[in-house]
């Protein structure tokens, strides 16, 4: 009995695939999920996730949510998700490649400068994007 | 019998009058797809929000939660009515002023007393006049609608009802049907209510990570923002499907009337003209004599 699983974020159901394991990043770390796991139900930090399908490895990047696995069913509940395979054309990944790199760049910059307590919130976000920018590096393959 | 030139006149009027209700209609039209398309992608992920949160919620002793715990009789009930910042949209704010106002009346007591959160200008507009307590009043959300508003609105609600200042919170909007109908629902926010998750309940503990508490205290919270945000988005497909109703309507009564309008002036028109005909023949025979 594989596994379903299914990733959904705020504005688009992503995906709903049968799959035979799942690898995601959780906060305490990477998780994998074969069929027949324990029921889980774990918080998720931005990173890769992996998934293997019919014995190919699919990679994207996920945003911060969560994770529940149930009777072999997996829901992704997540802000946002980077497909890689979605981009078709070198030119749009290279363009995905440069605007991740951007964004870790300025992210880093942003969190190494950091100010002290007042802006702890400012600093949450920095750490926060920095992890988006690496979880898309990730799934780029970087 | 109206002269002709009055009833010329008014068809006029009734054409500009109907140029508009066209544009509005279409205005409406274009906004909805958009509107539409948001609250359909977003129900999946609040359905599933919904199922973990029920998981979670199912195996633990909820009269410990804050969010979840039920305070039975409700002391103080807050209500949050959705409304539309803009008129012309046939019955959709009539039918949540109309619902808001009846369920403050039979939930309201001695012993409960019920206040409104009022979203929208046209529930403000009629609700001030009416005997209900207005806590708050917020309107322009509706213009840039994302999800940073509603999550603002959504932990204001919950700090208040953590405080003790609610004992129950519910929201009054327009559900999103389809583009002729919608429906008025009253849900409950708080405390939420987990969907009954015990017959499926399989062999072996759930594993919680990092922590049952540390679950427990993000999911709910993000619940309710999220559940504002679904009836924010339900509340907007609603309002454009109305007023896209509402607009199709006036533009065939348009129609209609332009036709009686013509008719009566093509009337007016021939019998004048048969008028003038007697007058010249009845001259002729004078002439004659």
């Amino acid at each position: 009995m594989p596994l379903t699983l299914e990733i959904v974020t705020p504005t688009r159901l992503v995906l709903r695939k049968t799959v035979e394991s799942f690898t995601g990043p959780g906060k305490l770390g990477e998780f994998g999920l074969l069929p027949a796991h324990r029921p889980l139900l774990a918080a998720m930090r931005s990173g890769l996730a992996r998934y293997l399908e019919e014995g190919k490895e699919h990679r994207l990047a996920i945003g911060p949510g969560f994770a529940q696995l149930d009777n072999d069913r997996v829901i992704i509940l997540t802000d946002e998700v980077f497909e890689p395979e979605k981009l078709t054309s070198p030119e749009e990944r290279d363009e995905a490649r440069h605007a991740a790199l951007d964004d870790r760049d300025k992210a880093d910059a942003a969190a190494r400068s950091w100010s002290g307590p007042t802006s702890a919130d400012e600093f949450e976000e920095s750490v926060l994007a920095l992890e988006w920018a690496r979880a898309r590096l990730a799934a780029l393959g970087e | 019998m109206p002269n002709l030139k009055d009833i010329r006149r008014r068809i006029a009027s009734v054409r500009s009058t109907q140029k508009i209700t066209r544009a509005m209609k279409m205005v409406a039209g274009a906004r909805l797809r958009r509107a539409q398309q948001n609250i359909e992608q977003l129900r999946p992920y609040a359905r599933r929000t919904m199922e973990v949160l029920s998981a979670i919620a199912g195996r633990t002793d909820q009269t410990d939660h804050p969010l979840l715990a039920r305070r039975e009789p409700p002391g103080k009930v807050l209500l949050v009515v959705l409304t539309s910042d803009r008129g012309l949209c046939g019955g959709f704010n009539a039918n949540i002023n109309r619902t808001a106002e009846r369920e403050a009346r039979t939930r309201g007591s001695a012993d409960c007393e019920v206040v409104l959160d009022i979203i929208g200008r046209k529930g403000r507009d009629y609700l001030r006049r009416r005997p209900v307590k207005i806590r708050r009043e917020i309107t322009g959300v509706f213009e840039n609608l994302n999800y940073a508003k509603a999550a603002e609105i959504g932990r204001s609600i919950v700090r208040e009802y953590t405080n003790g200042r609610f004992d129950a919170v519910f929201l009054v909007y327009n559900e999103f049907k389809s583009v002729m109908t919608q429906k008025v629902v009253v849900e409950q926010l708080l405390p939420i209510k987990p969907e009954d998750t015990s017959d499926d309940r399989q062999a072996g503990e759930f594993i919680f990570e990092p922590s049952k508490q540390a679950l427990l205290d993000r999911l709910p919270q993000m619940y309710v923002e999220l559940e504002v945000y679904r009836a924010l988005l339900e509340s907007v497909a609603s309002e454009f499907g109305a007023r896209m109703t509402a607009m199709d309507n006036a533009t065939k009564n348009a129609d209609e009337m332009i036709d009686t309008l013509t008719l009566q002036a093509n009337r007016a028109r021939q019998a004048g003209i048969t008028k003038e005909l007697l007058e010249v023949m009845a001259g002729a025979a004078g002439l004659m004599k």
